[in-house]
């Protein structure tokens, strides 16, 4: 028979628990989300040589200005304001292909995994946040 | 039997010695008395013989040290000077689940039941409620509950103390029946010097140290006095190294009073007196008797039935008056205007305006439901553990486990908590149409109500004073709002240092953020002036809230495991 007392289960399972749990979530708080293992598009950057960027993926945080074009079966060009300022403010121009199921409203907020093409961000995958 | 040698409490790290090196021994199948002035330290001898206080020395029941209470379960009992029995319980009630926490059998507990209440005189009371029976009653109540577990050996502090002459007599004539026909020990503290002659064995202390132990008779003839009543003016006539020094003298010369005595009274004690079997219920079993008697007793008691019940149906009413039209108009922003148009400009301003207006109520209303849930919790847990400490210290000498005793205590908060949640969500969602899927925000709202309850459990578990814990309970309630920066902004350095601890900030989050899919959210979003700004996800503040929670647990198993006596 065990000679363990229960109270170090008692306080031995919660505690190991919290451990766990906080070494799950801090992760996640100090990220950025879903897309926290891409680096962050610098709008700055984008501007003044989008060329070397080409090919590359991002995580872009931003918030949904307007559309600048919709072409049936194809998708949205979408002019969106970046969250955080601190790569480059200001609007910047995506093609979100149609994917179904996203109905985008002027202020919504978005995490955008984007690959930058020729004269062009796609947007790959998103999430709302 | 009890005996004791060099005994010393000290009030504090540095404070003044309660008991100096006290040494006494008690007899067996007695009755024995312990006298003394006001607060010499009688209590505190008998507490710290029987563990109850921290005392250095040694402590001894028969040849055995006494390390801690749990050395005495089923061979010492302690009753208090006042009963910790419920109040809102029945004479018969209170028994049985002090039977059912320290008997694992069944036909057992019934034959103990009818042998305490025989015994006690309690019969013919046995229906009434512990709140109406009289000081006597009470008293006998306090054995009979001691009686449950069938010990060898009880001390009673101040068991007849205020009680009329024909009701002391009463009790002491029941202690001397419970010696002569069960062979039982008593060690009294009492007041009354009149009543010495009554006792087999007497000790007197004086100024924190046993200054005389002796028959009635020996007493009258060491202090030179014609009866009891004299006592105390003979015995503050001279300090106590006076007494200390005749008291050695005394005992050099009659070491074999003790034995006299013993022999004695083991003329008179009954034969063939059967050991009690000591097994106690397990700890699943004790966890299950607690939380029916904490259930039994919370709809007995209608003062707290009647206060959970008027926060839990009219905190929500609070919140429906502020939108019981449940209307949320969102006016959507054209997607494909003309940036350039100054009047475009100007009507997306104003919607952006009117949306801000909208979602902030919703916002808002939200952050009021969590607040008033947690004032709930705060409720529900701050008074729960301290404001019946001295029945759970009694309790634990019967050999009630800690943990039986914490989690029934987090199962009971936990189940109203989320009563609460789940009425306060439902509600709420109804009346005033919050967009968003049920089984998310109910989990959201009920976490937030039982992580507070829990939280605020572990105050009580860890304060000895149910004022001092529900006042810590009511200042935690009170951060909530300034400090999870959902309504006043807090310095960017703060925010994510208060944040992790603000149970209201986890509740608010997950709610909003499960409206996600709606355009209250997104107006909500919008009219953030930080872009950036983080909400957390349902699951995220979930994770948060257990572990508060648990946070919670821990400091409830801590408090119910350490000793607190008021």
């Amino acid at each position: 028979m065990s000679k363990i007392p229960p109270i170090f289960y008692a306080l031995g399972i919660p505690v190991v628990v919290i451990v766990i749990l906080l070494a799950v979530v801090l992760p996640r708080l100090a990220g950025g989300g879903k897309f926290a293992d891409l680096s962050a598009f610098s709008v700055d950057g984008y501007r003044k040589d989008w060329a070397t960027m080409q090919g590359n993926v991002y995580r872009l945080d931003c918030q949904i200005d307007q559309q600048l074009s919709f072409v049936e079966g194809k998708g949205r060009i979408l002019a969106v304001k970046p969250t955080d300022t601190a790569r480059g403010a200001g609007r910047i121009s995506v093609f979100v292909p149609l994917n179904g199921g996203n109905n985008f409203e002027v202020g919504q907020r978005y995490k955008f995994k984007v690959r930058v093409s020729r004269d062009l961000l796609v947007v790959e995958e998103l999430e709302k946040f | 039997m009890l005996s004791c040698k060099n005994l010393t409490v000290q009030a504090g790290p540095n404070g003044p010695l309660i008991l100096d090196h006290a040494s006494a021994r008690f007899l067996p199948n007695g009755l024995n008395a312990v006298i003394g002035p006001s607060g010499c330290g009688k209590t505190t001898l008998m507490k710290a013989i029987l563990g109850i206080l921290p005392s250095t020395g040694e402590a001894y029941l028969n040849e055995d040290v006494i390390c801690c209470t749990e050395d005495l379960i089923g061979k010492v009992g302690f009753a208090p000077q006042f009963t910790t029995a419920q109040p809102q319980l029945t004479v018969k009630e209170s028994l049985l689940y002090a039977l059912e926490l320290a008997v694992p059998d069944s036909a057992e507990r019934n034959r103990r039941l009818a042998s305490v209440l025989d015994v006690t005189g309690l019969a013919v009371h046995q229906d009434k409620r512990v709140s109406s029976l009289s000081g006597g009653q009470l008293r006998r109540l306090s054995l009979g509950l001691e009686l449950t577990l069938d010990p060898a050996c009880m001390v009673c502090d101040e068991v007849t103390s205020g009680l009329d002459p024909q009701s002391e007599d009463q009790i002491l004539a029941l202690l001397r029946q419970l010696v002569e026909s069960r062979g039982k020990s008593f060690v009294c503290i009492i007041h009354n010097l009149g009543k010495l002659n009554q006792f087999d064995w007497v000790t007197v202390v004086y100024q924190g140290d046993v200054i005389f132990q002796g028959s009635p008779s020996s007493l009258l003839t060491y202090f030179g006095i014609p009866d009891g009543l004299r006592l105390y003016e003979v015995l503050n006539a001279q300090n106590l190294e006076y007494w200390r020094g005749r008291w050695a003298i005394y005992q050099a010369e009659n070491s074999n009073d003790f034995e006299q005595a013993n022999a004695q009274v083991k003329k008179n004690a009954p034969k063939n007196i059967v050991s009690t079997d000591l097994t106690i219920p397990d700890g699943v079993s004790q966890f299950l008797t607690l939380l029916s008697r904490r259930f039994k007793l919370f709809f007995r008691d209608t003062g707290y039935l009647g206060l959970t019940l008027a926060i839990t149906f009219g905190f929500p009413l609070l919140i429906i008056i502020f939108n019981i039209e449940g209307t949320w108009d969102i006016f959507k922003i054209p997607m494909d205007r003309n940036v350039a148009s100054m009047q475009d400009v100007q009507h997306a301003l104003q919607v952006q305006i009117s949306n801000a207006q909208v979602a902030s109520l919703a916002a808002g209303l939200v952050m009021f439901q969590v607040i008033l849930l947690t004032l709930m919790g705060a409720n529900n847990g701050g008074r729960e553990i301290s404001a019946e400490r001295t029945l759970y210290e009694k309790e634990r000498m019967t050999g009630l486990r800690p943990w039986s005793y914490a989690f029934s205590k987090i199962t009971f908060v936990s189940l109203i908590a989320i009563f609460q949640g789940a009425w306060m969500c439902a509600f709420v969602k109804v009346i005033c149409r919050f967009p968003g899927p049920w089984s998310e925000q109910i989990v959201m709202l009920a976490a937030t109500c039982v992580s507070m309850s829990i939280v605020c459990l572990g105050f009580s578990a860890m304060l000895t004073s149910p004022e001092k814990s529900s006042l810590l309970s009511i200042y935690l309630v009170g951060f909530q709002l300034p400090l999870s920066g959902v309504v006043l902004a807090l310095p960017a350095a703060l925010t994510w240092i208060c944040r992790p601890f603000i149970n209201a900030y986890w509740g608010w989050s997950g709610y909003m953020n499960s409206m996600m899919t709606s355009d209250l959210y997104g107006a909500y979003t919008s009219s953030l002036p930080d872009q950036s700004s983080f909400i957390a996800t349902p699951t995220l503040s979930l994770v948060l809230l257990l572990v508060q929670g648990l946070f919670g647990v821990c400091l409830v198993v801590i408090g119910c495991q350490q000793k607190r006596w008021n």
